[in-house]
């Protein structure tokens, strides 16, 4: 497997749980399933709302970007958004390889991206400004 | 020629969209997936609402916000922890490029791997001691019942007719003796005195000079045709068997042979009530059937008893019922 490919895995769990050791967990769960060409993850429902993540982790992020905005979406966002927004925009996933792994529309995950890119920059500049007001 | 497909224009030529498909239509606007003539429509709209602005520059920095995020990185520490699995074998077989081997030599290493682990299965296994394991059920045919008690005066035919027809036998202290718990010296004996003088001359010819005495037979010789007709009208016999765990069992076992004793229970096989067998107590026994609820409740007290009633070729005199429980040593719980 192509260390980009397992570098995506690795942000997918990170972004997709904001716990850096349940990333990890869930990350080498999943290299290991993919690595033997089994198609079963077993992941339990992923627990949001509690982040747990420090610098030591092992997550680089680029300079004076930092993770209160994405907290608060990961923390308010429906499933399907927050996956959604993580596999396009993040992963950089097209749309019609995100639309045919979940079996819908391209219509249906661009809605759902769209969603999610309106709650993250509402989240984004609520955490810039000074007030912590989020305009929704 | 104009597509019919398309939607057509206003009387104006202009084509209004409607604030909700103008929000739905943002994301394409930005991403540049509208056709001409819907952007330049959803330009006038924008243009219109301040409400659109606002959403269309949530977009935006929400696009914004994931492109910064999309470049962040894993550590090389961490791709490793990810790759390199735990166990020495995975390790090895990663090391090594398993995966990657031709499919006939991986089939050909993991047929190898089972022939040898058979082969050294075979070897550790002690063939001599399986072989001489007998494993046929027992052909024996019970041809005489015999009673060991020589002294005892013959018994008429009516008392014949009346005695249990069991194999289960009482000495005088009210231990109940079964057949099988008679050891083989015994058995010789009683053979020896019960059978006929012909049959001791058949299978002793070497003292045909001296002729025994004739043996006195005390019991009644059953023969196998009578023997049938009584198994049939008999029904089958039962044992009781259970299993409880307690603690403490060394200090408990003495108080329920005592209470088993009381309630008029006596050992049925060789060894004593409540023999220490390994880490439990070992009570076979038999007890009056009555009794059998106030047995239980016995045990019940120092644990959770299981008691199965089993199939058995010994048949109890009515109202007496045979047991067998072990009581191991472990938490009642």
């Amino acid at each position: 497997m192509h260390e980009q490919e397992i570098r995506k895995i690795a942000l997918f769990f990170f972004f997709a749980t904001l716990d850096a050791k349940r990333a990890l967990d869930f990350a080498v769960s999943a290299f290991s399933i993919l690595h033997k060409g089994s198609l079963k993850p077993g992941f339990s429902k992923i627990l949001r709302g509690r982040p747990n993540y420090n610098s030591e982790a092992g997550w680089i992020l680029p300079t004076g970007v930092d993770l209160a905005a994405w907290t608060t979406f990961q923390k308010g966002a429906s499933d399907e958004e927050l996956l959604a927004t993580i596999w396009s925009q993040i992963l950089n996933i097209s749309d019609h390889e995100i639309a045919k792994g979940l079996q819908v529309s391209v219509g249906t995950v661009r809605f759902r991206v769209a969603k999610g890119l309106r709650s993250l920059g509402a989240a984004n500049s609520s955490a810039s400004s000074p007030q912590g007001v989020i305009k929704l | 020629m104009k597509d019919s497909t398309i939607l057509g224009f206003s009387k104006k030529g202009n084509r209004n969209l409607s604030d909700f498909f103008s929000q739905e239509l943002l994301y394409d606007y930005i991403t540049d997936r509208l056709d001409p003539e819907t952007r330049a429509s959803l330009d006038k709209e924008i243009s219109k609402s301040r409400q659109l602005r606002n959403e269309l520059d949530k977009i935006r920095a929400g696009l914004k916000y994931c492109g910064d995020l999309s470049k962040t990185q894993a550590s090389p520490t961490l791709l490793e922890k990810i790759i390199l699995p735990s166990s020495y074998l995975e390790v090895l077989i990663q090391k090594s490029n398993f995966e990657q081997w031709p499919q006939g030599i991986k089939w050909g290493i993991e047929a190898m791997t089972i022939a040898v682990g058979i082969t050294v299965v075979a070897i550790l296994i002690p063939w001599d001691k399986v072989l001489r394991l007998n494993l046929r059920p027992d052909s024996s045919i019970v041809i005489a019942e015999l009673q060991r008690d020589k002294d005892m005066p013959e018994i008429s035919d009516t008392e014949k007719n009346d005695q249990p027809t069991s194999d289960v036998k009482s000495d005088d202290k009210g231990v109940v003796k079964f057949q099988d718990e008679t050891k083989p010296s015994e058995i010789a004996k009683t053979v020896e005195k019960a059978l006929p003088p012909a049959a001791l001359q058949e299978s002793k010819p070497a003292e045909t000079k001296k002729p025994p005495e004739p043996a006195k037979i005390v019991a009644p010789v059953v023969s196998i045709a009578a023997k049938n007709e009584k198994a049939q009208a008999q029904t089958v016999g039962s044992l009781y068997r259970g299993t409880l765990r307690a603690a403490n069992i060394e200090a408990i076992t003495p108080k329920i042979v005592e209470r088993i004793l009381a309630m008029g229970g006596r050992k049925a096989g060789e060894v004593e009530l409540g023999w220490k067998k390994g880490n439990s107590s070992y009570f076979h026994f038999t007890i009056p059937e009555a009794k059998y609820n106030e047995l239980n409740k016995l045990f019940a007290e120092y644990g959770k008893i299981k008691i199965q009633k089993e199939r058995h070729d010994r048949i109890m005199p009515d109202g007496i019922i045979r047991l067998i429980v072990l009581i191991e040593e472990g938490n009642s719980r």
